[in-house]
């Protein structure tokens, strides 16, 4: 029979490490200048593992909870400062415009939404820290999960690009973003009876979204060879379809 | 339906399109001769006979009713494809204005960044175009609200001139 908690330590255990080699990756190849937040992520992803081992070793109780969602909580925010970095390096210049404000508003658009959502959510759990931690982390990761669907509809709308480092920094949020999304909810609707199949899951995800970071980031060696605006002119769609819209 | 199911609904679409956006991702320009094998040629003349007025109501008054609405079907579904092809190829050159700004400094990344803007605006009326094609064929003796729309629109055609000729302006890059 398999020890989940032992699998779970195992994975955890690699976290630290692969973190490690993502930081390394991105300073060595001065990544670290085009995304700021992301590197500060990482680092900081990586100073928390050894405060929160060594706060769980003076108290399991009650220090540890609040070290370990203080932690959370900075992580998030983090996260969001991550994925304005990506919005930004995307809707560049030409584009739709993204200041910090307008982002800041469709964040707060979409935490609306999420909180209807939550609002009308079945929560098993009767203690009030876990009921009031779970809908916190589902209204974040809803919002989290949105931000990068929103941004995926217009990319298909208008056919952005993607810088191969930007699109890796995206698809491992968003993979691990909505696997939390999901444990949350099943967490929370069926109780601590797969409490601990909710944190492998939570842990592998992580892990994987780490080495698909990676992966883009070691890939993001060649450059595409486009130097100058192909010689196609717009101008002559432009009458025929005024035509036909009307 | 129950919101857990409602979640997870949401998280298997994400999980499908970031499988397709990883696809699309791997498709992406990494050169002009990419740009060239992709772009999809058109026949413009061709186009705007389709869309010529006076064509369908000579149609329209020479051919029997049933015949008349069978070519009109036909040539509404060519529109279609002609249609999906500019707006393919505005996608086209919103990625190739992107990658150059992204790789470039001063006259060549404003230049770029014109033609991002124009391809875009280009895109959302092919878009409104493609509306209103499904509306005619829908609601055919329906008027459609896209006037003010085409209002908006109606300086594109002269801005994009300006797009290929190169322009002197100031930069601090």
């Amino acid at each position: 029979m398999l020890d989940i908690k032992l699998i779970q330590n195992a994975v955890w255990a690699c976290g630290p490490i692969l973190l490690a080699v993502t930081a390394w990756l991105l300073f060595r190849r001065r990544l670290h200048q085009q995304f700021p937040w992301f590197f500060r992520y990482l680092l900081f992803v990586i100073a928390k593992s050894p405060f929160l081992f060594a706060v769980f070793k003076v108290d399991r109780g009650a220090s540890y909870f609040y070290a370990y969602y203080a932690c959370e909580a900075v992580s998030i925010a983090l996260a969001f400062g991550v994925l304005y970095e990506v919005y930004r390096n995307i809707l560049i210049a030409g584009s739709l415009a993204i200041s910090r404000s307008t982002f800041f508003s469709v964040c707060v658009g979409l935490m609306m939404l999420a909180v209807l959502n939550t609002l009308f959510m079945e929560v098993v759990d009767d203690n009030l820290h876990w009921r009031s931690v779970f809908i916190l982390n589902t209204v974040v990761r809803l919002m989290q999960v949105s931000l990068l669907g929103v941004l995926l509809v217009l990319t298909g709308f208008f056919g952005f690009y993607w810088q191969s480092q930007t699109f890796g920094i995206a698809l491992g949020y968003g993979v691990y973003a909505t696997a939390e999304l999901v444990t949350s909810a099943v967490r929370m609707y069926v109780g601590d009876s797969v409490q601990l199949q909710v944190n492998l899951a939570k842990v592998l995800s992580y892990q994987i979204a780490v080495v698909i970071w990676i992966s883009y980031i070691y890939k993001a060696k060649t450059q595409p060879k486009l130097s100058e605006v192909p010689s196609t002119s717009l101008v002559d769609f432009v009458p025929p379809l005024e035509r036909l819209a009307k | 339906m129950t919101n857990i199911t409602w979640i997870l609904i949401i998280a298997s679409l994400m999980l499908v399109v970031a499988m397709l956006a990883a696809r699309r991702h791997r498709r992406q320009l990494r050169s002009l001769e990419d740009f060239q094998s992709q772009w999809r040629p058109l026949d413009l003349e061709a186009f705007a006979n389709l869309l010529d007025p006076t064509e369908e109501k000579f149609l329209q008054e020479n051919l029997p009713r049933a015949e008349f609405r069978k070519i009109r079907r036909q040539r509404l579904l060519v529109i279609w494809e002609y249609v999906g092809r500019i707006s393919f190829n505005a996608r086209l050159m919103v990625q190739a204005g992107q990658i150059i700004q992204h790789h470039n400094t001063g006259m060549e990344a404003i230049r770029a960044q014109q033609h991002v803007q124009h391809a875009m605006q280009l895109r959302v009326l092919v878009f409104a175009a493609q509306v209103s094609l499904v509306m005619k064929v829908v609601l055919p003796g329906m008027e459609t609200p896209l006037q003010t729309l085409l209002q908006k629109y109606g300086d594109i055609a002269h801005s994009f001139d300006n797009v290929l000729e190169p322009r002197v302006m100031q930069t601090t890059m």
